[in-house]
């Protein structure tokens, strides 16, 4: 029922999903085998256990056990090279609300994706993040 | 030219849809999406859900806060995860943020959180079944919405 596209639209989405709900763990294991790369900013992580650690130093959790994001991902072009290769292009804009800190944009920012087909599923391969934007990031970053 | 349109691509319209009646306060067209499906609180599964197209309409009636017929908002909704559990049932879960502005009331964003949706097709056309909804993030939703949301 799914087309490529389609299938590596939810893999992206389902990251940010799993990162707004707190569950570091799922949604570093979407990058298994994969590198994160933050532009400008000297940080790669490779697999699943350092970008889950990453996703602790970066991202302050609240008593709901949430990090009180929301990340819109828009824009999001897929490229499809054959049925193995694949990458997309998206843009994400950040929202959080938390006590004492009202509901405002932080973050806006560009992804490129890089995604390969293994046993008949997509897999992230790499991502490189460029932050372009930033506001108040006093209530999400774990060092502000 | 015909309509290729793939499923997935029919769903995210059916989100669409409900963004464009919502902000144009045409609610009697939001609540026809869901004359084959029940609306409620995904925080709260126990509280009786709204069914059908009257009720729906008519709680965003009562709900909302019209000027000259139309409430001033932006519904963006993004990140839909569509799955499929068979050729005529989907799921999606998906991201909704709401901008808001007024003559006095400056541009910016007054709540955001989350829908769960249910769908199936029937006689080739895909239609809600289900919408849960839960509000993460909330703002100054005063001049939207008549109740407190949280």
């Amino acid at each position: 029922m799914l087309s490529a596209t389609d299938e590596i639209a939810n893999l992206i989405y389902r990251y940010d999903e799993y990162v707004d709900r707190g569950r570091f763990a799922d949604a570093a294991a979407l990058f298994e085998d994969a590198t994160v790369t933050y532009e400008g900013r000297d940080i790669t992580t490779t697999g699943a256990a350092e970008l889950e650690a990453f996703l602790h130093r970066s991202d302050r959790v609240y008593p709901d056990g949430t990090p009180r994001t929301l990340r819109l991902r828009t824009n999001v072009i897929v490229d499809v090279a054959d049925d193995r290769k694949a990458s997309a292009f998206s843009f994400f804009t950040m929202f959080q609300e938390a006590p004492d800190f009202p509901l405002q944009v932080i973050i806006a920012g560009a992804t490129r994706d890089r995604f390969v087909r293994v046993d008949g599923g997509w897999r992230f391969e790499s991502r490189s993040v460029e932050i372009r934007l930033t506001g108040d990031l006093s209530a999400h970053s774990v060092k502000a | 030219m015909s309509d290729t349109r793939s499923d997935a691509e029919q769903i995210r319209d059916l989100l669409a849809a409900y963004c464009w009646h919502m902000d144009r306060g045409e609610f009697d067209a939001l609540g026809a999406l869901f004359a084959h499906a029940s609306m409620g609180d995904g925080t709260t599964p126990d509280a009786p859900a709204l069914r059908g197209a009257d009720q729906v309409a008519a709680l965003y009636r009562d709900r909302c806060i019209l000027y000259d017929g139309a409430p001033r908002t932006k519904h963006v909704c993004t990140n839909a995860i569509v799955e499929f559990d068979d050729d005529s049932h989907a799921t999606s879960r998906s991201c909704f943020l709401v901008e808001q502005q007024l003559d006095d009331f400056p541009l910016q964003p007054i709540v955001g959180g989350r829908y769960h949706d249910r769908f199936e097709r029937v006689d080739g056309a895909w239609r809600f079944t289900e919408r849960r909804f839960f509000v993460d993030l909330v703002g100054d939703v005063s001049r939207h919405q008549r109740a407190a949301l949280r």
